[in-house]
């Protein structure tokens, strides 16, 4: 908390001190690099992309913005270059897709935590979980998953969020399933349910609009179980604004267990692993350290594309949403908040992923 | 379907769209010929700037960029041996042995000419398929792909020349070197030895260009002669037009490589990396002179030249017909969809089938235009080959080091390289095959991967689906067909042995083996403190890999052994006394260490031109003047291809970090 206001402060205070021809000076005629820690082609890279295409006239100075993709070990070769090599001098900054999982319990390969970072903006995302409608007995709607005698659950790595908020949700719902995971992408698993290797996947909002609901919800193979929405004020999830016509994983569980609400500790083992993820998606990043007044433009550059209609108008075709762009402040709280989850809820989770292959 | 491929021919050459077909061309060809760059850097930094076009020039600007650089990108693999691409690794091992007995223009001429007609081939192929091919690409989920991995490693055989049970071991280390780095199920590491580079696995540019181009460059800054053996005066023939009527002569093996190649990028995720592989291998095995191979066998270059580009129209087919990436080329193309507001999958093939066609016409038209235009530099850029080595070669290490630092942008990549340069050259003149390793390399992490989501999916079960019994009985009869010829080849003493494996030096293949046993036993050692399923596929294959090696120590020692006393150790032919070779390729390794050291503490940009001007003046022994104009080329190149065009994360050198403060 003190961190927020000390940053917020000294936010204020770089404003007001330092003259606008000054933080123009800064950045005129330099080039900025942007790392991105997905590969090329990824949803990641392709929201970075348009970024880095608008960004430029919202820096003062107007730098050129390059990218850089460094992907691998999920999205950790890239934090881990960003927090150990790349220079705090204000001219890099990383797009990363994050994983809040690894934040929460450590990870061999992570060097650098997130919250080291300096922490420049977030791009909200709820999670669409969806299943195909020809999973034995046959799906007409949603609730029908509830008679199903055992769906395949596709997913990425064992410790991945994507993984582990998925599991844990057929978990409390009761849902018998086998989890199949080691995909490398959500594109992987896109394909994989749609070659019937397995009935029930999640993807971010992009891959959702963009890709799984012309190609397969359109086509009648596979309809939206429940979203997974950020959180709301006071502990509720409501819908997103950006996709209101799928129901919360809440209104899920009691649409199927009428007067009941999720609870208990693997609920809340799924809410600490997807909270963070679904509340920020996409991270801003700049290296630990970096000065403060390359912290406040950039922060201050990302608020003003967020206005810019050619850059949303150019987002919106891609990703085929509006982005809900997350402060920098805003994103201070949703990465303290991480810091709260208590010891038996990461135990929890650590076994959870570690038993999750060898279930039968 | 008639009317939609006439309006997306008459889209594909309306203005703007044919205007940024023939950018894309001439983008291509320059993505294509730099090593370091290529078709999916191209991609990447151009998708950018089709944000304000319309989807047809948007995709004739791509297309037209994607379809050549597999055509130029053999360029390098031919003139000195360093592939510009991973498409145009197998293209070396014969290419090359090509241009070194002076005749470079043929296998241009060859290699322009079929990377023409594969990808004319896989274009028709892609416009006509796309309604029919919906099962056959549903249809291979990952069982079958861990199948067509296990058909893949059959091709060792083909690739290891008389030497099998090496083939076969190599094939076992490159399994092995694909296992480093994060397991496919659990995030452990895997023989990562602390090291942060390691966790995403050893990238293959930089292990490529070690064990097959630096053994050449050692080859020529020891010998100082022309990459060409023979000099330009006494070449009569080999020239374009003789490449040109190969194709047409081996046209039977031109079809199936295409149609190879066609195969290979329906299948998702498989791309040119894979297929000019397969098709060089099925060239080998389907040939009955193989005597040839990898000595400058024409056939060697048709194969995977064909395959390279007719896979460009089979990549397509999945990603505009399902919106499932046929290689990491179109998975970036994907966004090209996206940034359209197009949707990959039943639009395209009913509403804007006519911009599909337009795809179609764009993959022919720049394969065709982009060959001519090679054709017509072809006799300038063959001269190369005749040039004194020490002038060329400071030029050639500048692209080979710039080649594995764009794989990951770290220092770790310089380091690869030269491990796995040494290894190269250790396995050169030791006589053990390089290509298996690199096939080992690259099947390794597809297999582990399919092995393990298919016995999670499927339990055994996926072994009885129908196309796994299909490649199944494949892959027996591979095995039955290349037991039997090499059993023949064995018998037939008068046959000259395939592949790049030579008759090395007994004592040094002896250390080889014993070498690779012991990394074996350490990786074995190590596995067992894994999980079951993290350890499963890295003991699968290195127990039968440690015998197969134990085996290779006892043949070796008994050659050793039965060798007389005082005996001449077998050289390849043309350098100098052995003292002085071994300390000038200890030499040019100092250089190249010295280069990484220099980099770490200047950075790139001083440490890359200086390395130049060095060489050339005390290498070379040529004056300040020529040293100090190439250094000043070598830095342009740097700034203006690799800062601007392509703008590259260069090493922050400590030096220069301090100095700045």
């Amino acid at each position: 908390m003190f961190r927020r206001y000390l940053i917020a402060s000294v936010a204020a205070l770089t404003a007001a001190v330092i003259p606008g021809s000054a933080l123009a000076q800064m950045y005129k005629g330099k080039t900025v690099t942007m790392i991105i820690n997905y590969p090329a082609g990824g949803p990641t890279d392709i929201e970075g992309r348009i970024i880095a295409h608008h960004l430029p006239a919202h820096i003062p100075g107007k730098p050129t913005v390059i990218v850089k993709n460094m992907g691998g070990a999920g999205g950790m070769i890239g934090s881990n270059f960003l927090g150990e090599i790349a220079k705090a001098d204000g001219e890099t900054f990383g797009f990363f897709t994050w994983n809040p999982i690894a934040e929460l319990l450590g990870d061999p390969g992570m060097r650098v935590r997130f919250s080291a970072f300096e922490l420049l903006a977030g791009v909200e995302n709820p999670v669409v979980v969806y299943v195909r409608k020809d999973t034995p007995p046959g799906l007409n709607t949603s609730a029908d998953l509830m008679k199903t005698k055992e769906v395949k659950a596709l997913s990425l790595d064992t410790h991945n969020t994507n993984t582990v908020h998925q599991a844990l949700a057929l978990d409390v719902l009761g849902v018998k399933f086998k989890a199949v995971t080691g995909y490398k992408g959500l594109k992987e698993v896109e394909t994989a349910i749609l070659q019937n290797e397995g009935q029930l996947a999640n993807s971010s909002l992009p891959g959702w609009r963009a890709s799984i609901e012309p190609t397969m919800a359109k086509q009648g193979i596979v309809i939206p179980l429940w979203q997974v929405a950020p959180p709301g004020k006071g502990g509720t999830y409501p819908r997103s604004k950006v996709v209101p016509e799928i129901q919360t994983f809440e209104e899920y569980y009691a649409s199927v267990n009428p007067g009941k609400k999720p609870s208990g500790v693997p609920y809340q083992a799924m809410r600490a692993a997807i909270d963070a993820q679904t509340a920020m998606f996409r991270t801003f990043f700049m290296p630990p350290k970096t000065n403060k007044a390359a912290v406040v433009t950039m922060r201050a550059a990302i608020e003003s594309l967020w206005k810019d209609e050619a850059f949303l108008k150019d987002y919106a075709k891609a990703v085929r949403s509006d982005p809900v762009l997350v402060s920098g402040q805003e994103g201070e709280a949703i990465m303290a908040s991480l810091a709260s989850v208590g010891p038996d809820i990461r135990t929890f989770l650590k076994d959870y992923g570690n038993d999750l292959p060898k279930r039968k | 379907m008639i009317d939609a491929a006439v309006a997306g021919l008459i889209a594909a050459v309306a203005w703007p769209a044919v205007g940024y077909l023939f950018l894309g061309i001439a983008l291509g060809l320059y993505f294509g010929a730099v090593p370091g760059l290529s078709g999916l850097t191209g991609m990447a930094i151009l998708l950018p700037f089709t944000f304000g076009m319309d989807p047809v020039s948007a995709f004739s600007f791509l297309l037209g960029m994607y379809a050549v650089t597999t055509t130029s990108d053999s360029i390098t693999a031919i003139l000195i041996g360093v592939p510009a691409g991973a498409a145009a690794q197998a293209t070396v091992l014969d290419g090359y042995p090509m241009a070194k007995r002076g005749e470079a223009g043929r296998a241009f001429g060859a290699a322009f000419t079929c990377s023409a007609i594969g990808g004319v081939l896989g274009g028709l192929f892609m416009g006509l398929s796309i309604p029919i091919v919906q099962p056959l690409v549903l249809s291979f989920a990952k069982p079958e792909f861990f199948m067509l991995g296990l058909l893949g490693l059959t091709m060792v055989g083909s690739l290891s020349g008389r030497s099998v049970l090496k083939g076969m071991t190599v094939a076992g280390l490159g399994l092995l070197l694909s296992q480093i780095g994060y397991a496919e199920q659990i995030a452990i590491p895997r023989y990562w030895f602390n090291t942060t580079y390691l966790l995403d696995g050893l990238p293959l540019i930089p292990v490529v260009l070690g064990l097959f181009s630096l053994p050449e460059l050692v080859a020529l800054a020891v010998s100082n002669r022309s990459i060409s053996d023979v000099p330009r005066a006494t070449i009569s023939g080999g020239g374009i037009m003789a490449g040109v009527k190969d194709c047409f002569i081996h046209w039977w093996l031109l079809l199936r490589s295409a149609v190879i190649g066609m195969y290979i990028g329906i299948l998702p995720a498989l791309g040119p990396t894979i297929a000019d592989w397969v098709a060089y291998g099925h060239a080998v095995q389907s040939a009955k002179d193989k005597s040839q191979f990898g000595k400058g066998d024409v056939r060697g270059v048709i194969a995977p030249e064909t395959a390279n580009n007719s896979v460009k129209g089979g990549d397509l087919v999945p990603t505009v017909a399902f919106g499932i990436p046929g290689s990491a080329a179109m998975a970036i193309l994907l966004g090209a969809f996206l940034i359209q507001g197009l949707t990959p999958g039943p639009e395209m093939l009913t509403t804007k089938l006519h911009i599909t066609f337009s795809m179609m016409w764009t993959l022919i038209f720049a394969n065709i235009i982009g060959a001519l235009l090679l054709m017509a530099w072809a006799n300038q850029l063959q001269k190369i080959v005749f040039v004194p080595a020490n002038l060329i070669l400071p030029g050639i290490t500048f692209f080979v080091l710039i080649g594995a630092w764009t794989a990951g942008n770290n220092i770790g990549d310089w380091i690869t390289l030269i491990v796995f340069g040494i290894v190269g050259l250790v396995m050169k003149r030791a006589g053990w095959p390089r290509a298996p390793l690199i096939l080992g390399f690259i099947l390794g992490r597809i297999m582990e991967n399919s092995l393990h989501i298919s016995m999670q999916a499927y339990g055994m079960d996926w072994i009885f689906r129908p196309i796994c019994l299909a490649i199944l009985a494949a892959i027996v009869i591979t095995i039955f067909y290349a037991v039997r010829s090499h059993l023949r080849l064995k018998r037939d003493t008068t046959t000259v042995e395939v592949s790049d494996a030579e008759a090395g030096e007994p004592k040094l293949s002896l250390g080889l083996s014993i070498a690779i046993c012991a990394l074996l036993v350490y990786a074995i050692v190590t596995a067992f403190n894994w999980p079951p399923t993290v350890r499963l596929f890295p003991l699968a294959f290195s127990i039968p890999a440690l015998l197969l090696a134990v085996f290779a120590v006892y043949f070796d020692w008994r050659t050793v052994r039965l060798a007389p006393a005082g005996a001449p150790s077998a050289e390849p032919a043309g350098f100098g006394g052995f003292p002085v070779e071994l300390i000038r390729t200890f030499n040019f390794f100092a250089w190249m260490v010295g280069v990484v050291i220099a980099t770490v503490l200047l950075g790139q940009h001083i440490v890359m031109p200086a390395f130049i001007a060095l060489y050339l003046l005390v290498w070379g022994g040529y004056g300040w003047k020529l040293a100090l104009s190439y250094a000043a080329a070598g830095l342009a190149v740097l700034v203006v291809l690799f800062d601007y065009m392509s703008p590259t994360l260069w090493y922050p050198a400590v030096l220069l970090q301090w100095w700045n403060g």
